[in-house]
């Protein structure tokens, strides 16, 4: 795999591999900007960007782009 | 069929593990292994949701020749069923859900918790513990719960949490099933609405600086599940909750991080909550039936695992109803809201709150005077759960079962006017209704569906029409029903 399917970038980190009897039968990826993980044997409608329902590819990466779900709390002031 | 325990598990009261109720549940015929070699894509989820079809007697299904993670095995479905919620509540599985909605109703306020304590050296779920080079890709036979969520969730994490800043206190000390998405071989993010009592924790560290430890527990006995979906009081703990609406014992270790977990747990994940560090999370196929949106969501970093010699991964398929999730949460989300009902307006008859964690809700009610009914629904939209949750209520007179839609679609068409419709704009709800404007707020629908009283004038000129009701009738339906079965 060379780029992320959702968001179409290329950091992707090889997080682990499935092996059946020592032979690799898939690979776990995962993307370092969109945080999107995905397994290379999944179907072409998941793993392919312009195969994919296009409301869940990303256009951004850039986390400020996204709400927060339970947004950080500032630090109270001791005393 | 493989048999997954020794133990002598006979009766429900003799459970104290995932395995013993799997065991159970065979027994009963309500649990199978899945005979072929699996895919982790699609072919669990293919499996569980066409098995979930009838949630009234699906059974709970166990993979373990699951493509790329020999000798790892995974179970769904545990609750996806009445007959399996009917059987952990050791009434026959065959029990309709209004008798079960009764049956947790008597429990409810027994306050007859009995938790045991195991030494930590000789707890089960410390029989392998794992502090250095943690992959949780190695340990859980992951799979995509929803095709198009974002990542591989755990989607039946019970997490333990302590206050910060009040650690030694035992009720204070939560357990709520959180989804959890991979972000690392030891990383997660983690989602907690601030309302609930571990978004709570989480802002308390947040503004203290205190630290935040959490224990992850997967593949439990299957009253904690059950439990810790229920909402109680923040200072009310979920292990005494599930022992005593069990009436049963349950055996508690201390995990590596302090925290109290169940011994005989399959899998304990410990980790740390990261202050201001969040990461991408989503979407994820929510309960609903729609997917929650992508969001920053908070970090946990894993420091150490322990788990069972050969551990089973408990998960769950949730998404467009009906599905495990509905069976888990439904009647322990009818019973907390009738409980607050019944003490302030003993008139009410029974609560069904079970489509969609209570979005659309039922209540029967003993109809006192004209209005009667929407005083009760209003309180009801008041209550802790109903505030946020219930969106949707329809007011049923008592003799109207509120888990019998036929009946409850006979109330609505004949006792309904326009005038007996409220909506209530800009409310509270839940972040994941995909009909909110905006997430988190919410309408409040109210249809009053009772037969009017006085004052109220209208309808007194056509009295309704009183079928034949009791036990003499329930037993010629079952006599009915005999004959029928031995017609040859």
């Amino acid at each position: 795999m060379s780029s992320c399917p959702r968001c179409d970038k290329s950091k992707l980190r090889l997080e682990h591999e499935g092996k059946e009897k020592g032979e690799v039968v898939w690979s776990i990826y995962y993307c370092e900007d969109c945080g999107y993980s995905f397994r290379d044997s999944e179907p072409d409608h998941i793993l392919v960007r312009d195969k994919r329902r296009q409301v869940f590819n990303l256009e951004s990466t850039n986390p400020e782009d996204y709400p927060f779900m339970m947004a950080p709390n500032p630090r109270k002031k001791s005393g | 069929m493989n048999k997954l325990n020794d133990t002598n598990i006979d009766s429900v009261a003799s459970i104290g593990s995932l395995r013993d109720y799997l065991e159970f549940l065979r027994r009963n015929k309500q649990f199978i292994t899945w005979p072929e070699a699996v895919m982790p894509e699609p072919d669990i989820r293919n499996v569980i949701a066409a098995g979930g079809r009838d949630f009234m007697t699906q059974p709970a299904i166990l993979f373990d020749k699951i493509t790329g993670y020999p000798g790892k095995r995974m179970v769904a479905g545990v609750h996806g069923s009445f007959a399996n919620i009917a059987l952990l509540l050791g009434v026959p599985k065959q029990s309709s859900i209004k008798e079960m909605f009764y049956e947790m109703v008597r429990r409810w306020d027994s306050a007859n918790a009995d938790l045991r304590r195991v030494d930590p050296g000789s707890a089960p779920v410390h029989q392998n513990r794992i502090e250095e080079n943690i992959n949780l890709y190695d340990l859980l036979p992951l799979y995509r719960i929803n095709e198009y969520d974002g990542g591989f969730y755990l989607g039946k994490a019970n997490v333990v949490s302590r206050d910060p800043s009040d650690l030694e206190n035992f009720g204070k000390q939560n357990v709520g099933i959180n989804r959890i998405q991979l972000h690392s071989k030891d990383s997660f993010t983690l989602l907690s609405p601030p309302v609930h009592d571990l978004g709570r924790q989480m802002r308390i560290a947040d503004e203290t600086g205190l630290p935040l430890k959490i224990a992850v527990m997967l593949g439990n006995h299957p009253a904690m599940a059950l439990f810790a979906a229920t909402p109680i009081g923040y200072d009310e703990s979920e292990f005494e909750y599930a022992s005593a609406m069990m009436g049963a014992p349950m055996a508690l270790t201390e995990s590596g991080n302090g925290m109290d977990i169940l011994a005989e747990t399959e899998i304990v994940i410990e980790a740390d909550y990261q202050p201001g560090e969040y990461k991408i999370e989503g979407p994820f196929g929510e309960f609903p039936g729609s997917y929650s949106g992508v969001r920053r969501a908070p970090v946990f970093k894993v420091t150490a695992i322990s788990h069972r010699d050969d551990p089973i991964f408990e998960n769950i398929y949730i998404g467009r109803g009906w599905t495990e999730h509905d069976t888990l949460i439904g009647l322990n989300t009818c019973t907390p809201i009738y409980a607050v009902l019944k003490k302030e307006f003993p008139e009410v008859e029974a609560v069904n709150a079970m489509y969609q964690h209570g979005l659309t809700g039922i209540i029967s009610v003993h109809q006192r005077y004209g209005g009667f009914a929407k005083t009760v629904a209003m309180r009801a939209l008041s209550t802790p759960h109903g505030s946020m949750y219930l969106k949707n209520l329809i007011m049923v007179d008592a003799d109207v079962d509120p888990f019998n839609l036929t009946e409850v679609m006979w109330a609505l068409s004949v006792k309904t006017r326009s005038d007996d419709v409220i909506v209530v704009p800009g409310m509270t709800g839940i972040p994941v209704d995909p009909s909110s404007i905006v997430p988190g707020k919410s309408h409040k629908l109210i249809i009053d569906a009772t037969t009017h009283a006085a004052p109220d004038p209208i309808g007194v000129d056509s009295a309704m029409v009183e079928p034949p009701v009791g036990a003499d009738i329930d037993a010629l339906q079952r006599m009915v029903s005999q004959l029928q079965e031995a017609v040859e």
